[in-house]
């Protein structure tokens, strides 16, 4: 075990202590767990089964790539990453789509702000790395670049939630 | 098939989605969803409500076949 690999372990544990504290904060009723109704549990549920099946196909097309030796230009941590952001990208779409991404404690304005925030948090990183010329090296993307997806990631979820707003304004039934 | 009976009850008791919704304890959406015929709510949720709207299943959630 080197440095690297304490390095990236510790950040996804300390991540996912932020995350825990962000949660809390960010429901209304202070609890860790967002609540969903019924129908948004439905959808999530389905939500969960499509991001299964795309990270699926995606590690599939990653594997058969590195059968035929096609070497791809991004370090082991960006590439082992890619079909966890593909799950993602799956998975929160539906739920927004299916209007099961906001849960019913949720605070819609902290979120955003949120939301925001690591987005870009995560740009500024990638950002940083960049102009030290680290975020891509020899012509690998270097870990670096998850900061960057995850800023873009953020932005994407923040554009489809906009939009889904403005259809759900113009076919208000009430 | 749209739900026009759940509609007129809950315009008849001058509740928005959004007032139902709370009262029963769900989003917006869904009871906009089960309007539109879109999404079938569990029996718990068309009791609460049956309950909410002070109608019974029946005069809601029956439909009478053509």
């Amino acid at each position: 075990m080197n440095t690297t690999m304490i390095a990236m372990a510790t950040g996804v544990v300390v991540g996912l202590v932020i995350s825990a504290f962000l949660l809390r904060y960010m429901n209304k009723n202070g609890v860790m767990k967002t609540e969903y109704d019924e129908m948004q549990q439905k959808a999530r549920g389905k939500a969960y089964k499509y991001a299964f099946y795309a990270m699926m196909i995606f590690e599939a097309i990653l594997g058969i790539l590195a059968s035929g030796e096609v070497v791809l230009p991004f370090n082991n941590w960006t590439l082992h990453f890619m079909p966890i952001f593909v799950g993602l990208v799956v998975q929160i779409s539906y739920c927004i789509w299916n209007d099961a991404y906001i849960g019913l404690n949720t605070n819609t304005g902290r979120f955003a702000a949120i939301s925001v925030v690591i987005a870009l948090v995560n740009i500024l990183v990638a950002g940083l790395e960049a102009s030290k010329g680290n975020l891509i090296v020899d012509g690998i993307f270097q870990a670096s670049f998850t900061n960057l997806i995850i800023g873009i990631l953020f932005g994407v979820i923040g554009c489809e939630l906009l939009l889904k707003k403005i259809v759900d304004n113009g076919a208000k039934e009430d | 098939m749209k739900n026009l009976k759940l509609k007129s009850a809950r315009a008849g008791m001058d509740l928005s989605q959004d007032d139902l919704a709370k009262a029963v304890g769900v989003s917006r959406q869904t009871i906009s969803a089960i309007e539109k015929g879109d999404y079938n709510p569990t029996i718990n949720l068309c009791i609460s409500i049956c309950k909410t709207l002070g109608k019974t299943l029946d005069e809601l959630f029956w439909v009478e076949e053509a």
